[in-house]
């Protein structure tokens, strides 16, 4: 079944390729994508658990004064 | 929907991008509140404004647990972040589009979770969609739960149509790996095997929004 639908995307993509106009990014634009955003996301994460910490605190705060 | 301001604005280097963010609109929720009869209508913002007395008319909502299915990795504030860095990114985002270029409208942005296979079903069935985008997102691999952020204008909108998806994979995690299929208006990106990056030309027009993502009177509570 995996395989139906692979070779059907493949088939389509194909298609694709034929009659619309395609443009391919070298693999080193695609990692240089991959890597700006990757890091981007990284730097989130730092951020993110900051957060978390902060509003766990913020969070027991409320409840122990409620 | 014309009053509705922007949520924030993301730059680039073609100019910035203004966003409405679905979740930032005022909706009423339903709640359960122990101190009161159940079904009190609140909002986010102020989710004890029935209460009378003034120090507790005031609370606000630190933090909370949503149960999500065992193998949904991704949360939702990371894919969001995920969603809006692809947006920015000055050779995938949405600055690589004509439509961004000639006019400068107001992108809406809805983020939503969903199973693949409901959200299929809803591709299969959504009449204004163009066939050729229906067979990529219907034979597009896809998880068993993923992120749909759905991309529209405030005038497609009102007419409850969108012109475009980022399909994330919500099994994964946060990194560019889980980003499934990009639908712009006039562009598809496709990601291959070794996560390059093709972009195939298309016009594929707006289509109509995903409705019905939770069960309801509209399905008389059955799946």
């Amino acid at each position: 079944m995996e395989n139906i639908i692979k070779s059907g995307l493949a088939d389509l993509f194909s298609e694709l390729e034929a009659n619309e106009k395609v443009t391919k990014l070298s693999s080193e634009e695609s990692q240089k994508i991959n890597c700006e955003i990757n890091t981007e996301m990284e730097s989130f994460n730092i951020v993110f658990k900051e957060h978390q910490i902060k509003s766990q605190i913020s969070a027991s705060r409320t409840f122990l004064t409620f | 929907m014309n009053d509705i301001t922007t949520s924030y604005s993301l730059p680039n280097s073609n100019g910035q991008i203004d966003i409405i963010d679905f979740a930032d609109i005022s909706k009423k929720y339903v709640i359960i509140d122990d101190n009161y009869p159940p079904y009190q209508m609140s909002t986010f913002e102020s989710p004890s404004s029935y209460y009378q007395d003034t120090k507790l008319k005031d609370l606000k909502i630190t933090n909370f647990v949503v149960p999500l299915y065992q193998k949904t990795y991704l949360e939702a504030s990371k894919a969001q972040k995920l969603v809006l860095s692809v947006l920015k990114n000055n050779y995938i985002g949405y600055n690589v589009l004509n439509t961004f270029k000639n006019g400068k409208d107001h992108l809406l942005l809805r983020l939503f979770l969903t199973s693949s296979r409901s959200f299929k079903s809803n591709v299969l069935l959504n009449s204004l969609m163009s066939e050729k985008l229906k067979d990529i997102l219907l034979l597009s691999p896809m998880p068993k739960f993923i992120w749909v952020a759905e991309l529209s204008n405030k005038s497609l909108y009102s007419q409850k149509k969108a012109f475009g998806y980022i399909i994330v994979d919500a099994t994964g995690n946060n990194s560019m790996d889980s980003v499934n299929l990009i639908v712009y208006p006039e562009k598809l990106v496709i990601i291959d095997k070794r996560r390059n990056y093709n972009f195939i030309e298309v016009n594929h027009g707006s289509f109509s929004i995903y409705l019905h993502n939770l069960k309801g009177e509209w399905c008389k509570w059955k799946t």
